[in-house]
Order: structure tokens, then C-alpha cells, then sequence
């Protein structure tokens, strides 16, 4: 799975802000933001990767078990879709 | 532990954002809060979309501009003087002057009102924004028979409706 466009994380306020690039008009309504995990999660779905993949990475990143990370990514997984973002 | 959430954030937050996105000839579309640009912007409720301005502002432009102490405005210009542009809400009488375009950030080129899209080059827009600026004095008179026009016709109805259930 992947993201469905091309995104750039900005950072504002503390946390980041997802901005679709080459997009003629940037609409701020409803913008999604990402915490520190979720921008970690989000950018590594700019490339073609998996769940597991996610979970994998996540768990290197983080001091998390396994279980915990995998309910992190099913949660987030399901956000981006519920956002239409994920292709 | 993953966040993704929608939520509004401060104009002030998304600044430095905003101007970059408009430096790059993309535009932005928000929510501008206040009832200053009433009867066409409605608070919370209406969007507007900005695009970069291009050379000086025309009379009946809307920029988005920050004022010195830091505040972020949305006003239109009425005129313009030696010390800058006049500036006026639509929901307003007095003018604000000495606006200048160091301060505009970006200038209204679209905006939606009760979901309808409007461009500023539509005649039907056109005419509202010279006919209000036009009225300006009378604003208050305007708007306060147009309430009690709003209010004799709802109040109309609730007493048919009354009547009815009676």
C-alpha cells in the first residue's frame, strides 16, 4: 500500500501538517495533522510498503511490543482511509 | 499512540505555510472567523480562497494582511491615501488607513458562501462589493431593515404555524 499523492510534512505549532504537493489549491479546512508517529508512519507510506513493514519499523523506532505497534498502524491504516489518502 | 486528526489551527501557526504555499503560485482555501465581513462572509461557516497578489491592490480587493501589533485581517480596500490603502469590513463603517503591501499576505480571488462558489470576477459579486462599498454610511441602516425584514418574515411563519396547531 501507498499514499495516494504526493505529500510534504510541515511542521507548525508542534506537530505536522500534511500538504499535497503540485495541488493548484491547498484547502486548510479539514487538513490532516500527524503527531511524531504519525508523521514517522506517514512517511515511510510515501513508498510502496506493507502492514507488517510498518509495524517492523515502528518497533525499531520505538521502545513498543509488538502487539502495541500493530494496534498503532490498524488504527492509523484505517485514519488515512477514512481521509480517502491511501491508494 | 499514531495521531492523524483534522482540527482548525491558528492563522498565526499556519503563516509562514500559507505565505510559502502562495510564494510557490498554489492557493489556500480556509475559514476566516469574525462577522466583520458580513452579509457576505458568515463566521466560521463561508471559505475563502487566496492567491498571492501581483503589483498593487484595487479598490474592492479583500487581502489578507496583518496589522503591526500581529493581528491577521481580512477587509476590503475602499481607497487608498498617501499613507496607504483604506481598508473597511463589509460589516463595518470605519475605515482603517495606512495599510500597506508589505503587510498584504495574499488576496481574495474565490470564495463559497453557504456552499455556493463565487469567483471575484462574477458580475453578480462584482455589483454587491461596489453597491455595499457605495452605501458604506448606510450600512447600519441596511443591514438593521434587512434584519427586521428577516425577523417579520420568520416571525410571519411561526404565527401561521401557531395558528395551525391551534
Amino acid at each position: 500500500m501507498k499514499l495516494k499523492m504526493d505529500f510534504m510534512l510541515r511542521k507548525v505549532a508542534g506537530y505536522y501538517v500534511v500538504v499535497p504537493v503540485g495541488e493548484s489549491c491547498v484547502d486548510f479546512n479539514g487538513m490532516v495533522n500527524l503527531n511524531e508517529t504519525g508523521a514517522f508512519l506517514f512517511q515511510r507510506l510515501q513508498q510502496e510498503t506493507s502492514r507488517e513493514e510498518l509495524i517492523q519499523a515502528l518497533l525499531e523506532e520505538y521502545e513498543v511490543d509488538e502487539a502495541t505497534a500493530g494496534q498503532a498502524v490498524d488504527s492509523f491504516l484505517e485514519k488515512l482511509r477514512q481521509a480517502d489518502l491511501l491508494a | 499512540m499514531s495521531g492523524l486528526q483534522q482540527k482548525n489551527v491558528r492563522l498565526a501557526q499556519l503563516d509562514p505555510l500559507i505565505r510559502q504555499l502562495l510564494e510557490a503560485g498554489q492557493q489556500v482555501k480556509f475559514t476566516p472567523h469574525g462577522s466583520s465581513m458580513l452579509p457576505m462572509l458568515r463566521d466560521g461557516k463561508d471559505t475563502v480562497t487566496l492567491t498571492k497578489q501581483e503589483g498593487k491592490l484595487k479598490k474592492y480587493d479583500i487581502p489578507l494582511y496583518q496589522r503591526p501589533q500581529g493581528g491577521y485581517v481580512l477587509h476590503r480596500v475602499v481607497g487608498e491615501n498617501q499613507k496607504g490603502y483604506l481598508l473597511c469590513g463589509d460589516h463595518q463603517t470605519a475605515l482603517e488607513e495606512g495599510v500597506t503591501d508589505e503587510q498584504v499576505i495574499g488576496v481574495v480571488c474565490a470564495f463559497t458562501r453557504k456552499g455556493k462558489e463565487y469567483t471575484v470576477t462574477q458580475t453578480g459579486y462584482r455589483l454587491y462589493a461596489r453597491l455595499w462599498v457605495a452605501i458604506r454610511p448606510l450600512r447600519r441602516l441596511v443591514m438593521g431593515g434587512l434584519r427586521r425584514l428577516a425577523r417579520l418574515y420568520t416571525g410571519g411563519k411561526k404565527e401561521k404555524k401557531e395558528k395551525k396547531d391551534g
